[in-house]
């Protein structure tokens, strides 16, 4: 393995979530780990014509010790979620209370961000989707005012690639030095009623609404969609040679990153592997890892029929008989599909699997119609150091993240 | 406790401009360019146009302004741009037609919700639709979303190019001018244009006299004020009547963030000026 180059290496220094199955990391390690499903029956709606009724929802956000609670709880669902998440990462990292003497950066990915804030208003009698004037401020803006962020910051989205490229773009302003510290990741709350209706509408959710926590089963030969899920989590990232000096605990290395296009289709997979496995050999590559120097994979896999068998195809070109070798896991299967934060709780459960040395399973894969190395039911002990996650997304985004335990 | 750089000491985010291409459409242009058989010339593209059927109004006039510049540019060959990123800043993307879904489905219900919403009118979708429609394999992004999404879609088209993600990026700004205020049947209040920009970006060089576009950082903040397509645009025109005017440097302020302490400029091609990217 190539040793980290202390000049170029940035590190993952602090965590915070909002999760389906958990608020905080130590409970999120836990729940993957003992293979449990986030998803359940939706019930902050009347969902009974819905196609799906299912979802891995956050009932209540927790909020940030900055934030007055009786303000606070008015605030909208993606805003807490970002809030109490970019503070608890930066708690974690040690930086909260020095942000004001360094510049701190925020990428935020995030999608549906005007969608879902204008249906909750209109669908409580307001008018604000037919008033510009009332959106001139983002979330964005709200947040970094809110949390007294003053390094550069931005909102993105690539679908359910987003939080990867927030990483890509977050490691490159703490190399060049555009920013001392960056707070990346994704944050969606879409499980609205227009958002599962549309979601559902388009044929892309599970409809095993009787067995919520069985629904998401990624690479099963009975997948029959995903399962919508929600959440905000973020990282801190900085220079290796800062983390050292400060004798932090450091989660692992953003060792590698690799971006493609399917040019296919707006929503379907390409057929065709060869787009997206540029997106996974240039990680592989900007990481100077070799394919078989990679111990784990976490999947994109969000348990639809065509995106399992096409993401599959792609790591079989990637890594050949290597990758019979390789444990590979997709925990949306637990966590449900976090779309843009997709990839930042992924990123989690790779650290996960870093740290407690065991590989969060794959649950509900009673009968495999892939053929990779899988983990299925049960967490698989094993030292891992190099990890590759998978995130695609609408609009034929594809994106893959590397790794590296430090 | 690591020092924080000042802001003076750090290469600013920059890039070269190589071409650039303004539209600026009203309605029923926007809906004639959607059912044109081409949206982009050969040999770029052989798209149908269903392709758009479904794409917000700033999304079609966003390939209109790709077609602009391709035009600009005396139509280049494609392969030139093999590797090449699409980033896309919209600004409320979606918002005239979220007023009928979102009262459909108060009447309607869930079965009364378009399957489109997400796929077209979600940040992404502008990008993907490029991409798309441009045929190439680089990666594809949405920035921004709302009033200052102009710097967002620079900051990550600069960062790109800062990284050696990809060789090149094509940035596209798109806005509603003035800002598209919706009855409540999804149709404006008052006339607007939908104003659309495409910018070829490459990685600074020395010696070429292309502009730049750059993000520096202000000791103190400006008033914030957006960077738009037209805001670019205009720079951009005023920078080629002062190049038979005036000689040596010269920088022009396009728009800030949020915060206005990023400011987005214009600048020459000094490199002295921007450090010189990746």
């Amino acid at each position: 393995m190539t040793a980290i180059d202390p000049r170029r290496s940035v590190w993952i220094t602090g965590v915070g979530l909002a999760t389906p199955l958990g608020h905080d990391m130590a409970t999120l390690e836990r729940n993957l780990l003992e293979g449990r499903s986030g998803a359940m029956a939706v019930t902050s709606f009347s969902t009974i014509d819905y196609p799906s009724r299912i979802a891995a929802v956050v009932e209540t956000i927790p909020c940030p010790p900055s934030q007055a609670p009786e303000r606070f709880v008015h605030l909208p669902r993606i805003e807490q979620a970002a809030l109490w998440s970019i503070e608890s990462a930066l708690r974690d990292s040690g930086w909260w209370d020095r942000r004001h003497d360094i510049r701190v950066g925020l990428v935020l990915g995030l999608g549906a961000e005007w969608m879902e804030l204008w249906e909750v208003d209109r669908l409580a009698g307001g008018d604000r989707v037919v008033d510009p004037s009332r959106d001139e401020r983002s979330t964005l803006d709200r947040v970094r005012e809110a949390l007294e962020l003053n390094g550069p910051s931005l909102t993105l989205s690539a679908a359910c690639a987003a939080s990867n490229f927030a990483f890509e773009i977050g490691r490159n302003w703490i190399r060049r030095g555009t920013a001392d510290v960056c707070v990346v990741g994704g944050c969606e709350m879409a499980v609205t009623p227009v958002g599962l209706a549309t979601f559902g509408n388009l044929r892309a959710l599970s409809r095993r609404n009787d067995d919520p926590a069985r629904a998401s089963r990624p690479f099963d030969k009975r997948r029959d969609g995903f399962v919508l899920g929600e959440g905000g989590v973020f990282c801190v990232l900085e220079a290796s040679s800062v983390a050292r000096r400060r004798a932090v605990n450091v989660y692992a290395e953003v060792a590698g990153f690799g971006a493609s296009s399917d040019a296919h289709h707006h929503v379907i997979p390409s057929p065709d592997p060869a787009p997206a496995s540029r997106a996974v050999r240039q990680a592989l590559f900007d990481a100077r890892v070799e394919p078989h120097e990679v111990d784990h994979i976490n999947a994109h896999a969000t348990s639809t029929p065509v995106g399992d068998a096409a993401e599959a195809a792609v790591l079989r070109l990637v890594f050949g008989e290597t990758l019979d070798a390789i444990p590979t896991t997709s925990t949306k299967s637990m966590t449900g599909h976090l779309l843009t934060a997709a990839g930042a709780i992924e990123a989690l459960a790779c650290v996960t699997a870093m740290r407690r040395r065991a590989i969060p399973p794959t649950i509900n894969l009673d009968e495999p119609d892939v053929d990779l190395l899988l983990v299925a039911h049960e967490a698989q002990p094993r030292r891992v150091s190099t990890v590759v996650s998978n995130s695609f997304g609408f609009g034929g985004a594809n994106s893959c993240l590397v790794l590296r335990s430090v | 406790m690591i020092p924080p750089q000042t802001p003076t000491t750090i290469a600013p985010l920059a890039a070269e401009i190589e071409a650039s291409g303004l539209i600026r459409l009203a309605r029923p242009e926007i809906a004639a360019f959607r059912r044109r058989p081409d949206p982009l010339p050969e040999p770029w593209s052989a798209r149908r146009p269903s392709t758009l059927r479904n794409s917000d109004e700033q999304t079609v006039a966003a390939v209109a302004a790709v077609r602009q510049i391709l035009e600009n540019m005396g139509n280049p060959d494609p392969s030139r741009f093999e590797g090449w990123g699409v980033v896309a800043a919209s600004r409320f993307l979606g918002r005239s037609n979220l007023v009928l879904a979102l009262d459909r489905f108060k009447v309607e219900g869930p079965w009364g919700v378009s399957p489109h919403l997400i796929p077209h009118f979600a940040l992404h979708a502008q990008a993907g639709a490029l991409s798309l429609i441009l045929g190439g394999h680089g990666p594809n992004l949405g920035a921004g979303g709302g009033l200052f999404a102009g710097t967002d879609g620079v900051l990550t088209a600069l960062s790109w190019l800062d990284s050696g993600l990809v060789p090149g990026v094509w940035l596209i700004l798109t806005n509603w001018d003035p800002e598209y205020r919706p009855d409540l049947d999804g149709e404006p209040r008052e006339s607007t244009h939908c104003e659309a920009l495409a910018l070829a970006l490459a990685p600074s060089r020395e010696g070429n006299g292309s502009p730049r576009l750059r993000v520096v950082e202000s000791d103190e903040p400006v008033v914030p004020s957006p960077v738009t397509a037209a805001t670019i645009s205009a720079g951009l025109e005023r920078r080629r009547g002062r190049d038979q005017t005036v000689a040596g440097n010269w920088s022009e302020m396009v728009g800030t963030d949020a915060t206005g302490r990023f400011l987005v400029e214009l600048a020459s091609a000094d490199p002295g000026l921007d450090g010189g990217a990746a």
